[in-house]
This record gives structure tokens, sequence and C-alpha cells, in this order.
């Protein structure tokens, strides 16, 4: 990367974020932004204008109570005449890009400024324990954001739909680099003079997150290789799934099921209750149906090529089944065999979308 | 005067043995129970035909995966059970599917229906972790130590109706201290009647209709009128109910869970929800900035003002919130308020009218211009 600004951040980069932001909503470059705003009860994204809330921004919250993603649709759902930039994770930017795909959100107007990120806590512990001392490490990272390989765009060809971004890591405390990754991310830059292409911190930036990837990407083989194990075959899926209490929490909060009304609970599948009985008669006793089991392979079905691995899934299951973790490692396996990268680009089309004559031959009766 | 069955044996066997009898003998044609799954300690509603398979059965395992009153309904929806079946249901399920068939989403012909006065269940989120019995052992032990049980959900141990309404069969449990070793099914009606006969045990006749221990029961009015204070100082107010649900992540588990809110597909969901133009441009000049997604709370609101007057308490919305919110402690405190102002009781009989398919000509003149 040859090009970048070097952002003083002796006050933490939330700030020099904020600061950024009012500059770019001064010069008129924006008409409004969305970020994570630290309110008394935690952290939300906020649609915001105004020069003053935008103290209250916060680059990189230790938690997502909501998938970002989800903020940008609920925006843009019905397009969008705004230039809004929007401050988000990569995989809540990933998500966000899935559903535009899926025209469920209108990125015309859209410029995205990724953060790299350092992993959030799992919703609940963060809201048990952290709250009122959030420095307490001792709190775990959800488990998919301790094996998350996108977390920065430094060095990541996986992820080029962001126009701007912030990079944190290798850096100490005291500045953050702004790195542009689109056209129109140059030309925020060039329109606000910013332009001090600071070689060392981007070289020292770009190492560190080399060293921390690297990691992480062994550290996924092993998490998935346990994940697979665990899931293996009929048996391991059925009692891996066998606490679900189907409330669908991991379906209401991911951020790739968006529909309205999810197949599973028009209740075209409901039994009569005489199928039912009839059902217990010839297996001595049935579990309420539908089995959850089929929920989630359903769900997998419609949803896991463009999973972004985010994990809220995982945060709201209240009988922590390790949701986020299954669909993830189901995920890598369907994106292979396509080679897609959900959220890499806008262009690229999802797989279902696009027809190929010769495709998927090896599962073809022959 | 009541029939009771008094049997010498623990209420655990007992209802296996008196379910298995009700098989065998034909008399239903499958039960409705919790039955323990393939891994360890994960139970779910289950419907067993087969008597062999009522080992499995355990009725009155303290958790609840669901509240049973919500699924009955979703089977029945369409028609009902031509069979007979047996139902064993804790008591706010019980008052669950009667508000269901109230509102048509149900159809209770040909279920016999066995609760128990309840001693609780645990959280979810807790039972979701138990490794071994223990935690099962304990909640049986402080039973037979005349105790509620320990670590039960805030809205058991708050619970005003652990006594089933309108069961065919009640079967005491919370308060009972001799439970691992004797117990009494009292016979409501004549159909839980015709059931028991040919069961080994000794028939009589019972004064009493169903008593929770005195002490129990005050230790609940006790914890209900402690959190209705906590609950004035914590949530009373526009701005600490703001505040009470700020964290709220709008996943609607709530919702999903609650058996009430049967809408196949919720106001909250649907397009007149989503965020317009003209709200967005509106918030913006007024005051700066706007969350996003919107309408939290007025979720919430909403809600309540939908369900509340039927909520039965079951607390399986504080269950599965992932905010930690407790929102079944709100929604009893204001679920209360309602249901006394119409002196509606959700559940206890499938004649009463909910209020709000009621016209009185005289109501409500204090709120009346």
């Amino acid at each position: 990367m040859k090009k970048g600004h070097l952002l003083p951040a002796q006050e933490g980069v939330s700030q020099a974020v904020a600061g950024f932001l009012k500059r770019c909503l001064e010069e008129k470059i924006f008409d409004a932004v969305v970020a994570p705003l630290d309110s008394h009860a935690g952290y939300n994204y906020v649609l915001l204008d105004d020069g003053e809330l935008l103290d209250k921004v916060v680059a990189m919250p230790p938690v997502m109570p909501v998938q970002g993603a989800k903020a940008v649709q609920s925006l843009t759902h019905h397009g969008n005449s705004k230039k809004i930039a929007v401050v988000m994770r990569l995989c809540e930017i990933r998500a966000a890009v899935e559903l535009s795909k899926l025209r469920q959100t209108d990125l015309e107007n859209v410029f995205f400024i990724g953060v790299d990120c350092s992993g959030v806590i799992p919703l609940p512990d963060y809201l048990e324990r952290a709250r009122d001392k959030p420095k307490d490490t001792e709190l775990m990272l959800r488990p998919l954001c301790q094996v998350c390989e996108d977390f920065s765009l430094a060095g990541n060809d996986r992820v080029t739909v962001v126009d701007l971004h912030v990079g944190t890591m290798g850096l100490g405390d005291s500045s953050a680099l702004l790195i542009p990754s689109s056209a129109a991310g140059e030309d925020v830059l060039r329109q606000l003079g910013m332009d001090s292409k600071p070689v060392e911190e981007v070289n020292q930036w770009s190492t560190k997150v080399g060293v921390i990837r690297n990691e992480r990407r062994k550290a996924r083989k092993e998490a998935l290789a346990d994940i697979k194990k665990k899931v293996s075959g009929l048996e391991g899926l059925l009692e891996v799934f066998s606490q679900c209490i189907e409330c669908h929490n991991c379906q209401s909060v991911c951020p790739i099921c968006y529909c309205r009304l999810c197949f599973a609970d028009k209740g075209t599948s409901a039994d009569t209750a005489d199928d039912y009985l009839q059902r217990a008669n010839v297996a001595g006793a049935v579990r309420h149906l539908p089995e959850p089991l089929l929920f989630h392979l359903g769900r997998m079905a419609h949803m896991s090529l463009s999973c972004v691995s985010c994990g809220m899934c995982e945060d709201v299951c209240p009988v922590s089944i390790p949701v986020g973790r299954v669909v993830s490692l189901v995920s890598e396996e369907t994106r292979g065999i396509f080679d897609y990268m959900p959220g890499r680009s806008v262009e690229e089309e999802l797989p279902l979308a696009r027809f190929e004559l010769e495709e998927l031959t090896e599962v073809e009766d022959v | 005067m009541t029939t009771i069955l008094k049997m010498n044996q623990g209420v655990r066997a007992a209802i296996k043995d008196f379910l298995r009898h009700l098989l065998e003998t034909g008399a239903v044609h499958a039960v409705f129970t919790l039955r323990k799954q393939d891994s360890p300690n994960v139970v779910s509603y289950s419907l067993i035909a087969d008597p062999e398979k009522l080992d499995e059965a355990t009725p009155f395992y303290p958790v609840m995966p669901g509240n049973a009153g919500g699924l009955l309904s979703r089977i029945t929806l369409n028609e009902s059970f031509k069979d007979p079946v047996a139902a064993v249901l804790r008591p706010c399920e019980l008052r669950a599917f009667v508000e269901l068939v109230k509102r048509q989403q149900g159809n209770p012909a040909n279920i016999v229906t066995i609760s128990s006065i309840c001693a609780g269940v645990s959280p979810l989120k807790a039972s979701a972790q138990w490794e071994s019995d223990q935690q099962v052992d304990e909640y049986w032990s402080a039973i037979s130590n005349g105790e509620l049980p320990p670590n039960i959900r805030d809205s058991c141990r708050i619970c005003e109706h652990p006594v089933p309404m309108g069961a065919d069969i009640v079967v005491p449990v919370a308060g009972e201290e001799e439970i691992d070793s004797k117990c009494s099914f009292l016979l409501n009606s004549e159909k839980g009647a015709k059931l028991a006969e040919g069961m080994p045990g000794e028939i009589g006749e019972t004064e009493q209709e169903v008593k929770e221990v005195e002490q129990i029961r005050s230790f609940r009015e006790k914890q209900r009128s402690e959190l209705a204070t906590e609950l004035e100082k914590t949530v009373a107010g526009l701005e600490r109910v703001i505040e009470t649900f700020a964290s709220c992540t709008s996943c609607h588990g709530c919702r999903a869970v609650c058996p009430i809110c049967y809408c196949q597909l919720c106001e909250f969901d649907s397009s007149r929800s989503e965020l317009k133009a003209q709200v967005v441009e509106t918030e913006l000049r007024k005051r700066g900035g706007i969350r996003i997604p919107p309408g939290t709370l007025a979720f919430h609101i909403g809600r309540l003002a939908h369900m509340a007057i039927s909520c039965v308490g079951c607390g399986m919305c504080s269950d599965v919130c992932p905010a930690e919110i407790p929102v079944s402690s709100v929604f009893w405190k204001v679920g209360k308020a309602v249901q006394e102002l119409f002196d509606y009781t959700p559940g206890r009989s499938v004649e009463e009218a909910i209020p709000i398919t009621v016209f009185e000509e005289d109501e409500l003149c204090e709120v009346e211009d």
C-alpha cells in the first residue's frame, strides 16, 4: 500500500476517528455517519450528523450487540439518497455486501470505513462481568473471533469492499493509519489533504497483522477440526443440536438470514396432531416436531455460502450450542466448492445465482 | 370433595407408572411429556406411544425447554387429536394452552391434562451447563426438606399460580416432604377419576381441593413483594424503562418463545415497522442521531400491549434473552396490573372471555374524557 495517512491518536483511536468523521461532515463529504456509540447501556449503531454526538463514537467496541449489516439494512433497505459513511468491522461490512447481492441493502451511497478488529467478547459474558470493568483481560473472545483471519485489511486480498481502513495494530497507542482502499477512499483523503504516506508505520502495521493472522490461521484449522470431529455423522449432528429449544435466536440475529418470515416458522411443514400421533405409534416416541436439527440443516443450506463467520448466532444461543462454529465450518466447505468468499466484492455473484455448464460434475449421475 | 389416589411410592416413579397404566389400558393412545434425549442432560417434549419408551420419560424434570402450552397449540392448531392423549404440563403451561385455545390457536379435544403443584424450574442457561444429575438431585432434596428448590427461575420464585387450574389430574409436588416415598394424585374431573381406575393405590376423598404448603406460598409472596418494590425502583418511569431495555439486541427471542405471542408474522417484523426515510430525516433534524435498527423499546411496549393480559408468567422470555434483561419480571408486573384491572386470570378457564373481546357499557370510566 503506497498511499495512506497517519492520524495522531494521543487521545485514543476513537477520538481520532471521531475527529476525522467530524471533518468529513464539516466538509460535506458525507451527509451522515453510522458508527457505534457508547451510551450508558452499551454500544449501539447510531446514524448521526451531529458533531457533538460524534464524541461518543467508539471505533471498536468490545462487544457486538447487533451485527452492523443489520443497521445498514435497516437504513438502506428501501434505497438511500444520503451519502453515508459507515464505521464497522470487516465481518459486518462483508455481511452488508452479501445483503446487497440479496437486494436487502443499497450500497450506492454508502462509504465503508473498516477498522482493525481485535475481536469481541460474547455478549452474555460482557454484560455479566465486563460492564463494570471493561479492562478485564480474562474475558475470552468469541470463539469465532479467536480464529478470525479477516480482522484487518493489511495484506488481505479477500476483502475488497472497504473504502477506507483504520489500521491500529502494531502502532502503539498514539497513532492510527488511514488506508484508502478504493477510488472513493483515495478521493476523500485527497479532499482532506491527508496523504502523509507513512511508509514505516504501514510496515509495522502489516507485519503485526501478518503475525496475528498466521496465529489465527493455525488456530482456525485446529478449532474447525475440533468441531468437525463433534458434528461428524448424523449422530454427532443430532447430539450437538439436541439441546436446541427452537427459539431461532441464531436465525434472527444472523445478518444473512434476512427473510421476513423464515420457512421454518411458516408452519408449512407442521404435522397435524394425527400425523404426529401416527409417528409416535411407529417409533414408540417422537420428539416434539419438527426435529431441531432440520431447522439448522435448512438454515445452513440457505445461508452457509454467505456466512461471514461473525459469531452473532453463537452469542445469543441460550443453551450454548457452538452453532457459529458449526455453520462456519460448513460454510468453509460449501464456499470452497465454488471458490466463493462472502463479502469479498459487490460484483462477485452468489454461486446460486450463476449458471455454469460445467460444474459439480462429480455429483452428477454418470 | 375431591377424589384422591394415594400411592406408596415416590412421585417420579408413580407418575411414570400412572402414564404406563394409561397407555397399557388403552385409556390414552399417547402421552405428551418431557423425555430424556440421547445426549446427557437434554430433555425435550415428546409424544410417547410405546409404554416401554416411558422409561425415558421424565415428567417433572426441573427444566422447561419450551412452554408446552405453546407446543401443544401448534400441534392442535388445525385439528385436534382424534384419539385420547394425556399431556403432562406445568401450571403455567396449562394456562398458556387455555389462553391459546381462547384465541383459536389450539384445540383441547381428546387431551387429558395432568399437572403438578409446581416447585419451579431451572433457568435454561444454567441447565444447559449441567454435566451430572447433581442439580436435579438438589432440586428434589430441597422439596423433601419442605423448601423451594434453590436456583430456580425468577419467574418461578415469584409464581402466583403454582397450583394448576382446570387440570384433570393434579399431582402435588412443591412442599411435599415425603415426595420420594409417597405421593397422591388429585382426580379433579370425572375424566381424571376414570383414568385412575385400576391403578394400585388407595382411593379416597379429601376436603382440601389442592393446597400449596403455607411456608412456600408465603415465601413466594415475600419474593413477589420484594421484586415489585425493586422493579418500582429499577424500571418504573420512562427513563428507567428505556435504560432497562437499552441493551436489547432486537433478537426478539423473547417473543419467539412466548407461548402467547402466536402470530406467524409479528407486527414488528412487518414492513410497517421498517425505518422510513422521512422518519430518519425528522429524527436527525430533531436529535442529531437515531439508533439503528430503530424501535427497540417500541417493540417491548407493543408486545406488552398485545399480550400482557394473557401473560402467564412462565419466564421463557427471560430464559432466552442474550442481553440478560429481566423481561419476565417486567412483563409480570405490567401483566399483573392489566389483569387486575379487568379481574382476569389468564388460563383460569376456557369459558372466561378475554377482556378485549367483551363489551361492557360501563368500563374504564376513569380514563374517559
